[in-house]
């Protein structure tokens, strides 16, 4: 029993520490800020929404009333049966206990037996799921009728999180047990799709045989984990709690008396969580693309290439594989091909569908220039983490920004080409509409545009490289820790600021270019006046790059690394 | 060859090194020794210019760091403690970076590439990714980036941790043969028996503090208080007031 202590000494101990250091933190005035940003948009997006939510408005009610409790019963246990049976099909190869790295040093070797360990897991599983249902509760709007009713909705909550995560682990370990006992990946798969038709049409034949009535039993389980949330009456409440607790206590039992061997796996888990949490410091949230893979480089790194090329070499190389020419191409020549086909067929339909391709294109184009820079993020942001090796070469901080700029601007440039290409040709006014939209127009604006985009992105992607040079204390924070409500806030802060900019970049742009067309098409014409207009836009673009990366290139030299990124 | 002149520091209100100046010549290796914490990967990393020292100037070959940091660094290697990697870019794939960056041509980089990949034994990785070789091997990987353009200087901070016997050998002799051919050389590490075997001059740190600097017998003598046969373990205990004082 001491062990156990000593391993909910450390849980506690850590979970009090982790607590303590983030409401101290506060102190420092970018948590703050991001915690007062963080509240105030859970405050008017989740808390008011959800307690008006449970109010019940009008339409509410009619919804509630044509779901009844029972009907409301039947449709979650499917919902959970099948999200079980997905459990059970698909546990990959996590190994049912996740320990941390650190657990893994100091747990592994010392003198505790496994079920030490297994109980220490499980109870941890226990008070995580109690916290996700504190969590769950607040964002339900569960306070909305009482504390009677929140401490209700928390048990609830509760014994269901504590179910899935119990049969989560149980799952894992059964597998992991088969796997020793020589059953490979392959034919576990085949054995399970192969179990699953035997079942599905033994309930289907029972069903047709004697009625749907006779295969409910199998949703029992799933019913009486749900029910807790559906009792009417604090007496039916307690009496549905009982069933649900018993089937945390059951599979607590069976989980802990399998005592299956979980060690190896769970230090593969812990070194790839380990990575991903670096990573995650970093600011990449995951890796897209999974596992870092050897590639060949994407061009040759020849000798008239200019430094700035060694950095676009490298970062390309950390994109997803995905990234790369033969995709583009590809995806290019089906949109052509796909959008000319449409265009070409004689129905009224297919045209139509098209300029709806074309337009929606459009939209994601606009979506892309918005949010792309937060998804492409192999640029400086990513390598801040290398800052001291990028640092010790031999090249003025402008070469390295504008280098690192290089990498997200390609592959940003390369998906707004595809959208462009898919609006330019899908956007085609019906016959006898919007006559000055006229087939020239359509190629120069595109052209223009296309020619405009490559330093659009690079602008854009300036602005939270930017961001993290200037404040690199602030960009870093998920880098020490992960959640809470400040960093939450400080992202949202951020990306405020990155639209402002954004704005503030893009306004001389259009005022140039729509000065040059406003003033030109009457000598011109509208196609020949949006050709001309694209080169101030360009030389805007330009300019800004320019500036924005010399004055962000000494202070990348001055930047005291030592004390902002490493611990 | 490398002059340090006043060299401060500070983390905050912590001052990590205080007022340090030496010079090292060409053909030189200065040995940095001190307890956990004296400021040796602090000196080292604004020797380089990585972090901008608090007040102090730095030269290398005569060049400023401050004036002219481009300059510097291409005369400059720099390896750090813990061997730091691309996670997407195989050990072939660094040399290249490497070799772009301090523009040696490619195909003078392709030959010096593979030959200092064989002589540190990793030419059979040459195609691996960081994460698939062992600490050693990054670090030998590491040290062939930083050699691949021949630099006239160089920093090694701890460079034998994680080497195998062979491979600390190897080091061993690495680092007397560039300090032949004319390289400044600083290292810092705990192994005094390595400080003895290639080093000419020593400076011991304690607490951002230069206690003293030296060839190795101006140093021990300084500390053996008349006796002979000091060893250099007992000149640092001595120097850096440990409980046998
Ligand atoms: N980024 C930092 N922020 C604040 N203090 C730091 C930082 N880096 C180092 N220090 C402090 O500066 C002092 C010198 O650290 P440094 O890493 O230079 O020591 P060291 O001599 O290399 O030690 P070791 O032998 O352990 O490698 C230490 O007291 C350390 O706590
Ligand atoms: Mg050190």
């Amino acid at each position: 029993m001491h062990v156990l202590r000593a391993l909910l000494f450390l849980r506690l101990t850590s979970l009090r520490n982790k607590v303590w250091s983030q409401v101290r933190r506060l102190r420092q005035p970018k948590y703050l800020f991001g915690a007062i940003a963080g509240a105030a948009y859970f405050w008017f997006f989740i808390f008011s929404h959800a307690l008006k939510g449970g109010k019940g408005g009008g339409p509410n009610r009619a919804f509630d009333a044509m779901l009844a409790p029972a009907h409301l019963e039947l449709i979650a246990a499917i919902v959970l049966t099948l999200f079980l049976t997905l459990i059970w099909v698909t546990p990959g190869d996590n190994p049912g206990l996740a320990f941390s790295e650190a657990e893994v040093a100091f747990l592994f070797p010392a003198p505790l037996a496994r079920r030490h360990l297994i109980h220490y897991k499980l109870l941890d599983g226990l008070l995580m799921s109690l916290l996700g249902a504190v969590f769950f509760t607040l964002i339900a709007g569960g306070w909305a009728s009482g504390w009677v009713g929140a401490l209700r909705k928390l048990g609830s909550w509760w014994s269901l999180n504590a179910n899935l995560a119990l049969q989560q682990t149980a799952a894992a370990l059964t597998v992991a047990r088969l796997s020793r006992l020589g059953l490979t990946a392959g034919r576990r798969r085949v054995l399970i799709i192969v179990g699953l038709i035997a079942v599905l049409t033994a309930i289907i034949l029972f069903a047709i045989h004697s009625g749907l009535a006779s295969v409910e039993w199998v949703l029992w389980p799933a019913r009486l984990a749900v029910r807790p949330f559906l009792a009417d009456s604090l007496g039916s409440y307690l009496l549905a709690l009982c069933p649900a607790f018993g089937f945390v206590a059951l599979q607590y039992f069976w989980i802990h008396r399998m005592e299956t061997p979980f060690e190896e796996a769970s230090i593969a888990l812990a070194q790839k969580r380990g990575e991903n949490l670096a990573r995650m410091r970093t600011g990449r949230l995951v890796r897209f693309g999974g596992k870092a893979k050897a590639k060949s480089g994407p061009f040759r790194l020849g000798d008239r290439l200019p430094v700035e090329a060694a950095f676009l070499w490298k970062n390309l190389m950390a994109a997803p594989s995905y990234c790369n020419r033969k995709v583009w191409l590809g995806a290019a020549v089906i949109i052509y091909a796909g959008i000319t086909w449409l265009k070409s067929r004689p129905n009224v339909e297919s045209p139509l569908i098209a300029s709806v391709i074309g337009g929606i294109s459009l939209a994601l184009l606009a979506y892309l220039l918005v949010f792309g820079p937060q998804v492409a993020r192999n640029d400086l942001r990513s390598d801040i983490i290398n800052a001291d090796m990028l640092k010790a070469y031999p090249l003025p901080g402008w070469r390295i920004l504008l280098g690192s700029l290089l990498a997200p601007t390609v592959i940003l440039t390369g998906v707004a080409w595809l959208f462009l290409l898919a609006a330019g040709l899908g956007l085609v006014p019906p016959a006898g509409k919007a006559l000055w939209l006229t087939p020239q127009l359509r190629i120069v604006a595109g052209i223009a545009a296309a020619l405009i985009m490559p330093a659009l992105c690079a602008v854009q992607l300036l602005v939270p490289n930017a961001a993290t040079l200037i404040f690199p204390a602030w960009s870093q924070t998920s880098r020490n820790m992960g959640g809470g409500m400040d960093v939450m806030g400080q992202r949202l802060i951020f990306f405020a600021g990155q639209l402002l900019c954004l704005i503030l970049a893009l306004l001389p742009a259009l005022v140039l270019g729509g000065g040059t067309i406003f003033l030109t098409q009457w000598l011109i014409g509208l196609p020949a006046a949006i050709a001309l207009a694209a080169v101030p836009v360009l030389a805007v673009f330009i300019l800004e790059l320019w500036f924005g990366v010399h004055f962000l290139g000494p202070r990348f030299e001055r930047l005291d690394i030592s004390s902002e990124l490493r611990p | 060859m490398i002059e340090v002149c006043g060299l401060t520091k500070r983390y905050g209100d912590f001052t990590a090194v205080n007022d340090l100046s030496f010079t090292v010549q060409p053909g030189e290796v200065m040995g940095l020794v001190g307890p956990n914490g004296a400021g040796k990967t602090t000196t080292l990393r604004c020797a380089t210019g990585i972090i901008p020292a608090t007040a102090g100037t730095l030269r290398v070959a005569g060049i400023d760091l401050a004036a002219d940091p481009v300059g510097a660094k291409r005369l400059l290697a720099f390896f750090p403690d813990e061997p730091r990697l691309f996670d997407h870019l195989t050990v072939r794939q660094h040399l290249a970076f490497a070799a772009k960056i301090y523009q040696v041509p490619q195909q003078e980089a392709e030959t010096h590439g593979n030959a200092l990949l064989a002589e540190l034994e990793i030419a059979d990785k040459a195609d691996q990714l960081p994460g698939e070789l062992s600490r050693g091997m990054k670090q030998k990987l590491v040290i062939a980036c930083g050699l691949l353009h021949s630099p006239k200087v160089m920093y090694f901070d701890e460079p034998l941790t994680g080497l195998d016997p062979l491979g600390i050998r190897r080091m061993k002799d690495t680092i007397k043969r560039l300090s032949r051919e004319g390289a400044a050389i600083i290292l810092s590490s705990h192994l005094l028996s390595l400080l003895e075997e290639v080093c000419t001059h020593v400076l011991i740190m304690k607490q951002g503090q230069r206690i003293a600097v030296g060839t190795l017998p101006e140093v021990v003598a300084q500390f053996s208080n008349g006796e002979t046969g000091v060893s250099l373990e007992e000149v640092f205990i001595r120097a850096t007031g440990g409980s046998e004082t």
